[in-house]
C-alpha cells in the first residue's frame, strides 16, 4: 500500500491511497492518519479509487482517525470506492459513519 | 476427493496474508464462483487469518498454521486450522453495524465473516489445535433451476394412490438427493426453513460431512416416496434436530412418515447421540402424533414462532389463521448424566413435571435467604448475545453470565429488538447459574413469558421466555396433543 498526501489553500488534506488495506498494511494508514490528526489536520479526503480491497483492520484505522476528527471539529471523506470496497463499508455499517463521496470534487467542497 | 483439495502452510504474520488472498481467490474462482463472490470468501478468509495471526500465539512466537480449500460441486469449503491458543466462539463480541460513532469494533471480523458466508463453524481438536470452517455454496443447482415448473407442481392432496407394495428405509444415496430436493419442494413449497434442502449439491455434500443425515423411504419399484432428516448444529453435537420430513401423496396413509422417522432414531442412537428434538407446528397435530409414539416428549411453546405466510401445503389449512406457534420436543436416547437447575420458585413444579416425563435426572434447588445455596456476587458486566433470524423475524438473547445491571441491558435491547419489527424474543437463561432462580420473575415483569426448558446433555439447560410483540395469538386454534404439553399450553394461557 501506498500513501501520499497533500493540503490545499483551504486546509484540506487528501490522502491518495493506492494497494489493499488489510491488517498488514493498516498499521501504515493508522500512523499517517494518526500523525495528520496530531498537527490539527482534521478535514481528512481519503482517494480510495485505487484500493482493490478493505478488511476489519482497515475499517478500524478509518473509525479512529473518524472519531479523532470529529473530536477536532472535522471529518474524514472517502470518495473512488470500488463495488466491493462500498459492500464492505456497507455491510460494516460505515456508510452512517463516514461520507462517502461520489467524486474528488464533492469530497472536497463545502466543509 | 484428495483431487479437489488442497493446503497451504503460511507463518503467523500478516506479510502473508496477501499470499493467503491469491490462493483463496483463485481456489474460489476454480470452484466457480465470480470474481464479486471469490472476493467475499477472500474477505472472509483473510479476517479469520488475522485472527488466528493476532490472537493464537504469543506475542514473538513463531509458528505456522493452515489453509485448505476444499472443492466439491456444492461449493467451497476452507479450512483454517493452528495449534495456538484455545479459542472461545462464545466470547466473541456482537457487532452492531447500527452503531453510532462511539461503537465498539470487536466481533467486527466474526460479522463479516457471517455476512458473506453461508456457514461459519469451530471446530476444537483438543491437543491438536482448532479449526474454523469457512462455506460458501455456489447459488447453481437451486431445484427450481434443474427441474421443469411441471416436475415441481405441488403434490395434489388427491392422487391415484401408487400400486400397494413395500418400502425400505435407509441413509439417503448421493444419486437419489435431487428426489429429496424434489419431495420437499412439492411438500412445502419454498417455505422449508433452511435453504439448503432445495440444492440436491448441497444435500449430498451435507451428507457427505455429516452435517445432515438424510433418510428416504424407498418403494420396490425404486421410487423415493417420503424422506426426513436429523440436520442443524454440528456433527458431533449430542442433540440434533429431526425433522423436513415429506412423503409423495400417492403414497400416504401407509405410515411411512412413522417409519422414516423411527429409521432416523435408529440411526442416532446407532451413532451414539445422546437425543433428537423436534419442532412440530400446532396447526394440525399429525407430526406430534408421530412424535409422541416414538417417545418425544414437550418441553416448551414458542407461541407465533413462524410467520402467517409460511405455510404447509396440504396437510393444515390452506394458509395459517395466525403466526405459527411450534412445540419444543425432546428425545433422550441413552441415560443423560443427572444436573443441578437453580428455577425461578414460581415454575418450579410444572419445570419438575416436565423432567420427570422426560426421564431425565434434575434436581430443582431453591435459592435465597432461607436456602443454603447463595449465588456468586455479580461482575459490573453481562455476557448477553443476540441472534436475529430475519428469515422468520424472530429475536434470540441468549445469557451466560448475568451481570449487576443485567434487567435493564435486556430492558434496552428488548426495546431496540421491538422497534426494529421483530415479532417474536425469545431470552434464554441458563439453568445452572442460581441466578436465573432469583432474576426470572424480573425479566417476566418486563413483559416475558415462560416459553419452557430446552434440556441439554451436559446439563447446561436453558430455561426460555417469551416476548410476543403486538402478535396476536388465539391460543385456542393451538392444538396439543401431549397430556403434560396441555399443562404447559394451560400454564401459559394463565400467565397472560
Amino acid at each position: 500500500m501506498k500513501l501520499s498526501t497533500s493540503v490545499d489553500e483551504q486546509g484540506v488534506t487528501l490522502i491518495e491511497v493506492q494497494g489493499e488495506v488489510d491488517a498488514h498494511t493498516s498499521g501504515d494508514l493508522d500512523k499517517a492518519l494518526g500523525e495528520l490528526l496530531a498537527q490539527k489536520h482534521s478535514r481528512l479526503v481519503l482517494d480510495f479509487s485505487q484500493v482493490g480491497y478493505v478488511s476489519s483492520a482497515g475499517l478500524r484505522s478509518l473509525l479512529r482517525a473518524q472519531q479523532k476528527a470529529r473530536a477536532l471539529g472535522g471529518e474524514v471523506r472517502v470518495f473512488g470506492l470500488s463495488p466491493f470496497v462500498h459492500q464492505v463499508f456497507e455491510m460494516a455499517g460505515f456508510d452512517r459513519l463516514l461520507c462517502i463521496a461520489a467524486t474528488r470534487q464533492e469530497a472536497m467542497a463545502n466543509w | 476427493m484428495a483431487k479437489d483439495t488442497s493446503t497451504l502452510t503460511v507463518p503467523n504474520d500478516t506479510a502473508y496474508l496477501p499470499v493467503i488472498s491469491a490462493y483463496v481467490t483463485a481456489s474460489a474462482a476454480q470452484a466457480g464462483f465470480s470474481e464479486d463472490e471469490a472476493s467475499r470468501i477472500r474477505l472472509a478468509v483473510d479476517e479469520a487469518c488475522t485472527n488466528v495471526i493476532e490472537t493464537a500465539f504469543e506475542p514473538g512466537e513463531e509458528a505456522t498454521f493452515t489453509v485448505a480449500c476444499q472443492r466439491s460441486e456444492a461449493g467451497l469449503r476452507v479450512i483454517i486450522a493452528d495449534k495456538g491458543m484455545p479459542f472461545n466462539p462464545a466470547a466473541v463480541a456482537d457487532y452492531d453495524p447500527q452503531a453510532g460513532l462511539d461503537r465498539e469494533l470487536g466481533g467486527l471480523g466474526f460479522y463479516l465473516m457471517k455476512q458473506v458466508m453461508d456457514e461459519v463453524r469451530f471446530v476444537s481438536k483438543g491437543r491438536e489445535g482448532k479449526e474454523l470452517h469457512l462455506v460458501k455454496y455456489l447459488e447453481t443447482g437451486n431445484i427450481a433451476t434443474l427441474l421443469s415448473a411441471e416436475e415441481l407442481q405441488p403434490y395434489e392432496a388427491r392422487v391415484e394412490p401408487a400400486p400397494p407394495g413395500s418400502y425400505v428405509f435407509r441413509l439417503m444415496q448421493p444419486a437419489e438427493a435431487i428426489e429429496v430436493a424434489k419431495c420437499v419442494y412439492k411438500t412445502y413449497g419454498y417455505t422449508y426453513p433452511g435453504e439448503h434442502v432445495y440444492y440436491p449439491e448441497r444435500l449430498s455434500e451435507l451428507n457427505r460431512t455429516g452435517e445432515q443425515i438424510s433418510i428416504v423411504a424407498v418403494s420396490d419399484k425404486g421410487e423415493v416416496a417420503g424422506c426426513c432428516a436429523i440436520f442443524g448444529g454440528q456433527p458431533d453435537d449430542p442433540i440434533r434436530e429431526l425433522g423436513q420430513a415429506a412423503v409423495d401423496p400417492a403414497h400416504r396413509g401407509r405410515q411411512i412418515i412413522s417409519q422414516l422417522v423411527q429409521r432416523a432414531v435408529d440411526e442416532a442412537r446407532a451413532r451414539g447421540m445422546a437425543g433428537l428434538f423436534g419442532e412440530p407446528v400446532t396447526n394440525h397435530p399429525f407430526s406430534q402424533q408421530v412424535g409422541l409414539k416414538l417417545g418425544f416428549r414437550d418441553t416448551a411453546i414458542l407461541l407465533g414462532y413462524i410467520p402467517q405466510s409460511v405455510y404447509f401445503k396440504k396437510i393444515g389449512a390452506e394458509a395459517l389463521p395466525q403466526r405459527e406457534t411450534l412445540l419444543y420436543c425432546l428425545l433422550p436416547l441413552r441415560p443423560w448424566p443427572a444436573a443441578t437447575v437453580y428455577v425461578p420458585p414460581q415454575h418450579r413444579p410444572l419445570l419438575e413435571r416436565i423432567y420427570a416425563h422426560l426421564g431425565i435426572e434434575r434436581q430443582t434447588v431453591e435459592v435465597g435467604e432461607t436456602s443454603k445455596v447463595a449465588p456468586q456476587p455479580r461482575p459490573e458486566q453481562s455476557v448477553l448475545s443476540t441472534r436475529v433470524l430475519s428469515a422468520i423475524n424472530v429475536a434470540r438473547l441468549e445469557i451466560t453470565t448475568y451481570g449487576q445491571y443485567v434487567t435493564t441491558e435486556v430492558e434496552i435491547k428488548l426495546r431496540e429488538l421491538c422497534r426494529k419489527g421483530i415479532a417474536c424474543v425469545h431470552l434464554d437463561l441458563p439453568l445452572s447459574d442460581p441466578w436465573t432462580a432469583l432474576l426470572g420473575a424480573a425479566f417476566e415483569a418486563q413483559g416475558f413469558l415462560l416459553a419452557g426448558v430446552l434440556p441439554k446433555y451436559d446439563g447446561q439447560d436453558v430455561l426460555r421466555l417469551q416476548y410476543l410483540n403486538a402478535v396476536p395469538i388465539d391460543l385456542d386454534k393451538i392444538h396439543v396433543v401431549s397430556e403434560v404439553g396441555r399443562e404447559l399450553l394451560k400454564y401459559i394461557r394463565s400467565q397472560i
